[in-house]
């Protein structure tokens, strides 16, 4: 405060004065920081490119997660599930996934009745439901559920949907064909 | 000594400036408390089209921008301006054209925008009449700032007006090039760039638009008032220069950091957040010159209401602009981007800042252009604490929502699966937030209330404006160069060349990062090219443009992992070489629709439009059911066609020529899928079965795909052939 007088300029606009201090030495610390901390970043990734590209990262991560979900399924398996276990594992999955469109007991809605005993594209065996729910009938709007879903939550799923066939819940008009047990 | 004369300044634009900004204010907070009621509880969407959440939410930006903001920034540039270079305004005519002007480009855009014309780019969405508009008003806005400097009786421009220059130079360069479209009618138009390019040119304004619009004129103000505020020399002339140039030079660059992880091309990524880090400095300079210029004058801040309203907005620009280089990091923006942390970011910006900075110069301005006191400084005093917490609950709510939801959208589990698939399910977990920060929206809002009743009380006790203020200044003043002043000093009277300078400053950002965007096309791999919408898909995206989807839905699946376990494949630069404009959007407040064709059924969607909660329980989306009763105006899509074929969407003679019947006959298709899963009623001409068009299309307009394909045969005439 003692200095201001000396560094007072003779710099006057409607009353306002300005002083001359120093650049505070942090902040310039700060801007030239940043500013060689821009310049290598570029160099490293732009110029040099011996950093990964996003696409690089990308497939990396993708490589990583696959690792992760092929040691899962090696790894997994271990602790026995019980059948009512899995079957009410199943109903939890069916209710948050797949009973915005097949209703909350299979009854349909936006998709096709699951419990009338009528398929559409496949025999409605568990091996044949399994390849619906994981690859979907992408053009009539059924997700491929496995980008989704965990393997033990699709086995679960599945086994539900099996459950409920031949139920015959009141709802959507059936289509497809009758199939046998 | 030189002779005297008298001028007389004029305080009744200013005046009006003030209050229109302060009655624009209300229209911003209001449209802002809303939008927050209607996130947190969709029935507050009223199911009125022009009253839905997609509407509003452009309605409160431009109403906060540039309303009640520029309103302001006018107000207190006219009123520093004159004082500063001791001058009154070159022209009384053009200071009332402008004024009078601004207001009617407001009342269009309150009009224009609920009801749904709309450009669907951020903070331009005005159509092209009101651009053009936007455009010679800033013209006659820059005629009288440029000829009040012209006329000055002060040799040196003072820091404040350096900050005005470049306001008025950049706003400009932006608003034009970020504006160039071909009118397809009286209120809508395409723009000429798409997909990457639009992105870009979008961001460079819509960054610069936060630089140049809330950011350079404001530091101006700051620059007059507070020093006259506390009444102290400002701290730092030199920080000033190294401040002001580096701000100028530097901001212009940050803008792809909206476009971290997206197919953006990744060395302007790489220059948008590394300039974003260099502007924290340059950011900063401006913040202590601020406070410094306080040094023996800190207890105003307990007395002083105006002082606190002054300082604590520059607390909250230096909170922002160490923030904004924090998000700009990659990583940071992988967790924050499409989250409520940007709205934290940029509220703090837009309340704190340039709210609570608009508020104190309003408080200085009004008792002297009255010539009385406030009527109540408790009330004053009232208006800050109340103020001040609803940012802060603002701020901390939407800090907590926006990092817990980007955590929750980027949980990988141990087996390599995401943790909560489910979108509605991170929806769920901040819809508490979205109460708590309304409540932190009404608190602000009851400030303002606070002033306004202040304010009222204030004008009406005074005996009347003074209109015209006389002073007594030099009568000539000698501009001619002074070779003993510094380099700088001498720039300072040579007005021309310094606004050159500024203009250089910003062009080279500029033309570095866009010019080379601008071929990008001609590089695209043929793998990644895309056939380009079908006419009725395009009637589709004018519905989803004009509706604002884009608002809370982005179309633009990042590089990384958990977006692509989310949505799939990451979009390329070919997927939306024919997006006139891009739809890549900013904010998820719903899921990303990239890859959204086809994934559900036509059926889903016209219910799901129609009522979300029928499809996803726990939606928060509001339903759109009179796009039901809306008409698709298929003749039109002749001259849409053609307008985009003219900016480089490859159709053919045929396709433009039969745009109607081709829409048509797709139309049928889809009210017959419809139809068959027992919709009833006539359909087939509904804005709805265009924007089922269009979502199917999204992510499945690969050359390879059948369906695709099979669409453009639909052309009567078979002009299928590309």
């Amino acid at each position: 405060m003692e200095d201001d007088k000396n560094l007072m300029l003779d710099h006057e606009y409607d009353g306002i004065q300005e002083l001359d201090n120093n650049l505070p030495n942090w902040w310039l610390w700060t801007f030239f920081g940043a500013i060689i901390f821009a310049f290598l970043y570029w160099i490293h990734y732009d110029v040099s490119q011996s950093g990964p590209t996003l696409d690089q990262e990308l497939a990396q991560g993708i490589a990583r997660v696959e690792q992760h979900r092929k040691n899962a399924q090696s790894s997994g398996g271990g602790e026995e599930v019980s059948e009512e276990e899995m079957l009410a594992a199943g109903q939890t999955v069916f209710r948050n996934y797949c009973a915005a469109c097949h209703g909350q007991k299979g009854e349909g809605g936006v998709g096709p009745n699951l419990t009338d005993g009528y398929w559409i594209y496949e025999k409605g065996a568990p091996d044949t439901i399994k390849g619906l729910v994981t690859k979907g009938i992408l053009d009539k709007g059924m997700p491929a559920w496995e980008s989704m879903l965990k393997p033990n939550e699709i086995d679960a799923v599945v086994k539900y949907v099996s459950s409920i066939r031949n139920t015959n819940e009141k709802g959507k008009e059936p289509q497809g064909n009758k199939v046998d047990e | 000594m030189s002779q005297k004369i008298q001028v007389r300044y004029d305080n009744k634009i200013v005046a009006f400036f003030v209050l229109a900004s302060i009655f624009w204010a209300g229209a911003a907070f209001l449209a802002g408390v809303l939008a927050a009621l209607q996130l947190a509880y969709w029935p507050f969407n009223f199911e009125l089209e022009w009253l839905t959440f997609s509407r509003i939410r452009p309605l409160h930006t431009n109403a906060a921008i540039f309303a009640f903001a520029g309103n302001a920034i006018f107000a207190g540039m006219y009123h520093s301006t004159q004082r500063l270079l001791k001058t009154r305004l070159f022209s009384d005519a053009l200071s009332w054209i402008h004024f009078w002007g601004w207001q009617l480009i407001i009342l269009s855009a309150a009009i224009t925008l609920p009801l749904g014309f709309s450009q669907s780019k951020e903070y331009a969405e005005l159509e092209w009449p009101i651009d053009i508009a936007i455009t010679l008003i800033w013209v006659v806005f820059a005629l009288n700032f440029f000829g009040t400097i012209v006329k000055r009786k002060e040799k040196h421009i003072y820091v404040a007006i350096w900050f005005y220059i470049a306001t008025i130079v950049t706003v400009a360069v932006l608003h034009i090039v970020n504006s160039l479209e071909i009118p397809v009618g009286f209120l809508q138009s395409y723009p000429i760039f798409g997909g990457v390019q639009d992105a870009l040119v979008q961001w460079w304004y819509g960054h610069n638009a936060v630089a140049f619009f809330l950011t350079t004129p404001f530091l101006g103000l700051m620059y007059y008032y507070i020093p006259k505020a506390v009444n102290r020399p400002v701290y730092s002339y030199r920080l000033s220069i190294v401040h002001f140039w580096s701000l100028v030079f530097i901001y212009i660059w940050a803008g792809p950091h909206h476009l971290l992880y997206t197919s953006l091309p990744d060395w302007a990524q790489t220059l948008g957040m590394i300039f974003s880090l260099m502007l924290w400095a340059p950011s900063w300079g401006g913040m202590i010159n601020g406070l410094l210029t306080l040094r023996g004058a800190w207890h105003l801040l307990r007395t002083d209401p105006i002082v606190k309203f002054l300082v604590t907005a520059v607390t909250f620009y230096g909170m922002s602009t160490f923030e904004g280089p924090l998000l700009s990091i990659k990583s940071v923006s992988l967790l924050a981007h499409y989250s409520d942390w940007i709205i934290a970011h940029v509220h703090g910006g837009a309340l704190g800042w340039n709210g609570f900075l608009s508020f104190g110069m309003f408080y200085y301005i009004i008792p002297k252009i009255w010539k009385t006191k406030m009527y109540s400084t408790r009330l004053m005093n009232y208006h800050f604490w109340i103020g001040l917490s609803g940012i802060l609950i603002y701020y901390i709510s939407m800090w907590a929502s926006g990092i817990t939801q980007g955590l929750m959208w980027r949980a990988i589990d141990d087996s390599g699966y995401l943790v909560y698939p489910d979108f509605v399910e991170t929806v769920m977990q901040i819809a508490p937030l979205y109460w708590v920060r309304a409540v932190g929206g009404i608190l602000y809002l009851t400030g303002y209330v606070l002033a306004v009743y202040n304010i009222v009380k204030t004008i009406k006790s005074a005996n009347a404006l003074e209109a015209d203020e006389t002073v007594e200044v030099n009568a000539t003043v000698d501009l001619s160069v002074d070779k003993s002043e510094g380099f700088h000093r001498r720039l300072e009277g040579m007005v021309t060349i310094f606004s050159v300078l500024v203009f250089l400053s910003i062009a080279v950002g500029s033309i570095l990062e866009i010019v080379p965007t601008l071929s990008i096309h001609k590089y695209v791999p043929q793998s990644d090219e895309v056939l380009p919408y079908t006419a009725l898909e395009q009637a589709g995206r004018d519905v989803f443009v004009t509706e604002g989807c884009y608002v809370c839905h982005s179309q633009q699946i990042q590089k990384h992992v958990s977006d692509v376990l989310r949505y799939g494949p990451a979009s390329t630069i070919g997927e939306s070489i024919y997006d006139h404009p891009f739809q890549w959007g900013s904010k998820r407040t719903g899921p990303d629709l990239a890859r959204v064709g086809r994934k559900y059924p036509d059926l889903w969607h016209f219910r799901h439009m129609m009522n979300p909660r029928s499809m996803v329980e726990k939606s928060i989306m509001p339903s759109y059911p009179w796009l039901l009763d809306k008409k698709v105006d298929f003749y039109s899509l002749r001259k849409k066609l053609s307008v985009l074929k003219m900016v480089g969407v490859p159709y053919t003679d045929e396709q433009v020529a039969q745009a109607d019947r081709w829409a048509e006959a797709q139309a049928d298709e889809v009210a017959a899928s419809l139809a068959k899963e027992g919709v009833e009623g006539e359909i087939k001409g509904t804005k709805l079965v265009a924007l089922i068009a269009y979502l199917q299309a999204l992510g499945k307009k690969s050359k390879d795909d059948e369906k695709a394909k099979a669409h453009l045969e639909l052309v009567p005439g078979g002009g299928g052939e590309q």
